[in-house]
């Protein structure tokens, strides 16, 4: 086949559709989280005092550390998936969750005594929440591939990492409303490890499924 | 100057194109595939390749760039992203080739002979790529490129419904895309 044949076979398909590709990572984002929010509400109950919990601060500030972590990932992941490079002023959006986080665990350390730190740290259900959060990350996740499969990433463990980092968000605020510790000091070690698992999953699957 | 000038119309032509302007997307293409045939040269000759599968590496360009149209920004200028895709699909086939190295002695002076004799090799290797896809979409492909049918041809002649062939002739392109990708796998 020649060049101009298959330029011909090409511009016959103009009217494939083309969809903007952060639209279809919005809405794979959208539609994993409501898959995994179902899932969540069928298999794991919220707790107890959810309604007497949701107004505090000390919940809220878990739904502001992963809810930040689910919008900041989800832009980065949007300028990955196209083929150009990514400004690091646009890659250092990702340093905000954690600065969320060090801001949280400052306040902890100022307001707990020092006796508290160690109880509080290892909470009350450590493994359900490393068990949990990439549970209900996993449909995010493979939504948020199959959309970064109609992409074109120049660096796909990257993507495929803040992927991972975009989904475990999701999951996590899930999770929040079934977890009953509230101190970052808890996030700072249980949840951040949930999510880095999360996220090395996709960074491992990345340069595997992402191909182009 | 000169250059910045085109960069603008290659921009207003595939704003044109996503648009479904058929003949504003041809022209681009073909301005495109003039400007990638020279660049997949340099690049090659760059990395001290002189392997005769330029236009090769062209058309597989040529497919990632339109099934990854949705990854262009229409408020950006198209250039940049022309160039980054044109830059990960020649590292991807350089890549692809350094693998080559271990695969049996055989394949190698294949390879190795079919890029010494430069004359009518592109063309073989592209319709190589046509044979791997499955009949439907070869039937589809074939009428559309090599013997220049309109879809609504097609349809005639294949007893198809319009639609069930442009579905066709795009799971095609896709196929040709992927038959690039693993062409050195095996």
């Amino acid at each position: 086949m020649k060049t101009e044949d298959l330029i011909k076979a090409i511009s016959a398909d103009t009217d494939a559709p083309c969809t903007p590709i952060s639209r279809v990572l919005l809405m794979a984002g959208v539609g994993g989280a409501a898959v995994a929010a179902i899932v969540f509400l069928v298999l794991i109950p919220l707790r107890p005092d959810f309604a007497a919990a949701l107004p505090t601060g000390r919940f809220l500030y878990k739904w502001l550390l992963t809810l930040t972590l689910v919008v900041t990932s989800m832009a980065v992941v949007v300028q990955l998936a196209r083929p150009q490079s990514v400004p690091t002023s646009r890659l250092l959006l990702l340093i905000v969750a954690p600065l969320v986080l060090i801001a949280g665990i400052a306040v902890e350390l100022l307001t707990v005594p020092a006796d508290y730190w160690m109880p509080t740290m290892r909470g009350r259900n450590a493994i359900g929440c490393l068990l949990l959060i990439p549970l209900l990350s996993a449909m995010p996740l493979a939504a948020l591939f199959l959309a970064l499969q109609e992409g074109a990433p120049a660096r796909p463990a990257l993507a495929g990492g803040v992927a991972g980092l975009a989904a475990a968000g999701i999951g996590a605020t899930l999770y929040a409303t079934h977890c009953m510790d509230d101190s970052p000091l808890f996030m700072a070690a249980w949840y951040v490890l949930g999510i880095g698992l999360v996220a090395a999953i996709g960074a491992i699957l990345g340069p595997r499924l992402l191909r182009w | 100057m000169l250059q910045a000038k085109r960069e603008e119309e290659w921009t207003a032509l595939m704003r044109a194109a996503i648009d479904g302007d058929e003949a504003a997307y041809q022209t681009l293409l073909r301005s495109l595939s003039q400007g990638l045939r020279s660049a997949v040269r340099r690049g090659l000759a760059q990395v001290g390749d002189t392997g005769g599968d330029v236009e090769d590496i062209v058309q597989e360009t040529l497919l990632a760039l339109h099934l990854k149209r949705n990854t262009w920004d229409p408020s950006q200028p198209l250039g940049p992203w022309v160039r980054a895709i044109a830059r990960h699909k020649l590292i991807d086939v350089l890549r692809r080739r350094g693998r080559r190295m271990q695969i049996p002695i055989d394949s190698i002076i294949d390879t190795l002979a079919a890029e010494e004799d430069n004359s009518g090799i592109d063309r073989q290797d592209a319709e190589r790529m046509i044979e791997r896809l499955n009949g439907r979409q070869k039937e589809v492909v074939t009428a559309i490129s090599l013997n220049g049918e309109s879809i609504r041809e097609v349809a005639d002649r294949l007893k198809m419904k319009e639609v069930a062939v442009r579905v066709t002739l795009h799971r095609g392109l896709k196929a040709l895309a992927a038959a690039h990708r693993d062409d050195s796998k095996a």
